[in-house]
């Protein structure tokens, strides 16, 4: 246990370097320089710019400025945006409670309709709504989110007037529960529509695996009832499956979150780090990108803890 | 440890638990009674697959019956209809057509048509009067249940015991199938215990709610020699104890003559030849069960011996592309143009209990 815990922290930290690395090459090596918004300011000289520079870090060479970044987040400073010399920290926590909210919402959305769907397909394989749900969610998985967004947005808001297209509540007017919701529902919807697909085609293979497997046979031969044959001898095995998608789709949802948050204007963190590519907020950008792989990293050994919870087979044996 | 073929001492009683009863004679009315079993599967594309046609016999009271036969003859698909298990029972995918009859004497003494009995029913006597056990030990308990949910849930299922009203039964049928530290074992998962562990467990599964009749489908051909031979003592051990017919679908002819009452044999989904295990080791009748009984000709032998079916030249026919006539005939020795190629033929006496189906039986009985 704690053997495999050591080693998939060292697994976890080689992860989260490589991808640092990539991530600050890729953002620094990529055309664009954080003090052009400065450089067009009246007024503003070559000299100030100079100076600016020097003082931001970015005239040193880029193995320095990754350390000296590196160095700092080590000791717990993630740096200050270059926009509004805010602490990244503290924008990435003021931006993250709206994140988490749209995708936990489309998260359970897309759980609880793609299971749903998955495991009435399994049960009555080869029926008519099995084939429609099949098309359905092979649908759903080859036309982009964003695609979904504008739709959505078209036909909900601008034709239908149902649905606000943006923003996380009315400008202006006071906090309320519903007209949050009312925000919410569409963004989270479009989120969850891929995923959903995925949970059902997920669910389906999954279970139809468990069903045709020779303990289902001895269920039935020992005279169980449907019913107990499902929720005692299939839903348990077909579970497993099912944590790991989770596990899988933890990542997906979150760049998902940056596409519909883009689309719908929503305040987190997906947008947010658009925003600081458009800025060249580089320490932003930095803070989130790493925020994110710790978050799914840590999703996956939340993943592999629920596994071991979940199947005998990996708990210890004992002697 | 010779059994004879009719040594039984117990007969279940009407009520489940009482005591047994005298041996009863040949006579005894039968406690499964097939006729004119045909399963045939449709398929959407292609021919239908009849892999068991006109399968009449019957199963005492305590009696074994041996059925026999080589891989796809129908064997499997005989039990499975027997126990309902051939449809999907989930309402999807509509299972072969089944027609026949199978009259069976349930442990409450009323005589059901399996065959035709609504699945609810057939569920009552699923695991209760009728079990099965699997070839593939390894595959058939499921994995994230433990061993003592595996078998807790037949006593919860027809029993109606509570989950721990079911603790002291599971313990002691543990023990009977002659499995060590049971207390220890119930809440064990299957992947800890070895093959032999596990078609013990399979067996105290089947045994559970003590059923008069136990369809064993090839239960230790997936084991080690060893672990096959001390199974099938446990099985003749229980059998004594209880007084439960077994129908016990083997490749293995050593196990027939130690097992045996009857003996039953297929051949591409027809029932050739069933006879008293002497009778049918020691004079078969029909050609095929000859090739597979002969090469040791007798009883004694067999025993000793423990063969494994011999192999024939050729092969099964496709079921979908059945020879005319006898379906044997291209691979028969005793094949004449005419009786073999033209009629499908129907099953004859030549003994009121032994039962063949060749053209030629007669000639062949004088040789
Ligand atoms: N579900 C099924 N669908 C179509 N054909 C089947 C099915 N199950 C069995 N069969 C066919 O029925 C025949 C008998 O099979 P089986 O009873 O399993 O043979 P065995 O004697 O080896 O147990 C075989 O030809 C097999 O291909
Ligand atoms: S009927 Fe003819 S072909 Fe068939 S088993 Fe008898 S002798 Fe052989
Ligand atoms: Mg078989």
């Amino acid at each position: 246990m704690t053997d495999a815990f050591v080693s998939r922290l060292a697994r976890m930290a080689v992860t989260l370097a490589i991808v640092s690395v990539t991530g600050f090459l890729l953002l620094h090596l990529a055309p664009g320089d954080p003090l052009a918004q400065f450089a067009l300011s009246p007024g503003m000289t070559a000299t100030q710019l100079g100076a600016m520079r020097h003082q931001m870090g970015l005239d040193a060479a880029l193995p320095l400025q990754y350390l000296r970044w590196l160095g700092a987040l080590l000791t717990g400073d993630w740096g200050r945006s270059f926009r509004d010399h805010q602490p990244v920290l503290t924008i990435i926590l003021g931006h993250l409670g709206a994140t988490l909210e749209l995708a936990g919402t489309a998260a359970l959305l897309a759980i609880w309709t793609g299971a749903a769907a998955g495991l009435y397909g399994a049960f009555r394989q080869g029926s008519r709504a099995d084939h429609l749900i099949t098309v359905a969610s092979i649908i759903l998985l080859s036309i982009p989110t964003f695609w979904f967004g504008l739709v959505f947005i078209s036909l909900f808001s601008v034709r239908l007037g149902w649905l606000p297209s943006g923003n996380i509540h009315t400008v202006g007017a006071p906090f309320s529960p519903a007209d949050y919701l009312k925000h919410l529902i569409l963004p989270a919807t479009v989120l969850a529509l891929a995923s959903a697909a995925t949970w059902s085609r997920y669910t389906r293979n999954a279970v139809a695996d468990v069903l045709g497997q020779d303990f289902i046979r001895t269920a039935r031969a020992k005279g169980l009832s449907p019913r107990k044959i499902r929720s005692r001898h299939v839903l348990r095995n077909a579970l497993l499956p099912m944590i790991t998608l989770a596990g899988l789709q933890f990542p997906t949802l979150l760049s998902g979150a940056l596409v519909t948050e883009t689309v719908f204007t929503w305040p987190g963190i997906g947008r947010l780090f658009l925003d600081s590519l458009e800025y060249r907020d580089y320490p932003v950008a930095m803070g989130i990108l790493m925020f994110s792989a710790v978050l799914a990293t840590a999703g996956s050994i939340v993943t592999d803890a629920l596994y071991t919870v979940a199947d005998p087979r990996l708990r210890q044996a004992r002697p | 440890m010779t059994k004879s073929p009719t040594g039984h001492t117990a007969f279940p009683g009407a009520v489940p638990g009482a005591a047994p009863e005298a041996v009863p004679g040949p006579a005894s009315a039968p406690l499964l009674s097939v006729r004119k079993l045909a399963v045939t599967f449709t398929q959407s594309s292609g021919p239908d697959i009849p892999a068991v046609e006109g399968a009449s016999f019957d199963v005492r009271p305590g009696e074994t019956i041996a059925l026999v036969g080589e891989s796809s003859s129908g064997k499997s698909v005989t039990a499975m209809a027997l126990m309902g298990l051939l449809s999907s029972g989930s309402g999807s995918g509509a299972g072969p057509v089944i027609t026949g009859q199978a009259l069976f004497r349930t442990s409450d003494e009323n005589t059901v048509d399996l065959l035709s009995l609504p699945e609810p029913a057939l569920r009552a006597i699923r695991g209760r009067d009728i079990s099965m056990v699997f070839q593939d030990p390894m595959t058939s308990l499921n994995p994230v249940l433990t061993i003592g949910e595996q078998i807790s849930e037949v006593l919860m299922t027809h029993d109606g015991l509570s989950r721990r009203q079911t603790r002291a039964p599971v313990i002691s049928l543990l023990t009977r199938v002659g499995l060590r530290n049971p207390e220890d074992l119930i809440s064990r998962y299957p992947f800890q215990l070895s093959g032999g562990m596990r078609q013990r467990v399979m067996i105290a599964i089947a045994l559970a709610c003590r059923p008069h009749l136990l369809i064993a489908d090839e239960p230790t051909t997936a084991l080690d020699v060893t672990v096959q031979a001390r199974i099938l003592t446990l099985l003749r051990q229980l059998q004594a104890e209880t007084g439960m017919a077994i129908i016990f679908i083997t490749h293995n002819i050593g196990v027939v003559a130690q097992i045996a009452d009857r003996v039953v044999v297929m051949y591409s989904g027809q029932i050739v030849e069933s006879a008293p295990v002497r009778d049918a080791l020691d004079t078969p009748l029909m050609p095929y069960s000859r090739v597979l009984f002969r090469t040791v000709p007798t009883y004694e032998a067999v025993l000793a011996r423990r063969r494994h079916l011999p192999t024939i030249p050729g092969h099964v026919p496709d079921p979908r592309h059945r020879p005319q006539g006898c379906t044997f005939h291209p691979r028969c020795t005793h094949f004449v143009h005419g009786p073999c190629d033209t009629f499908r033929l129907s099953p004859e006496h030549a003994t009121p209990d032994h039962e063949v189906r060749c053209a030629r039986w007669r000639e062949i009985a004088r040789d």
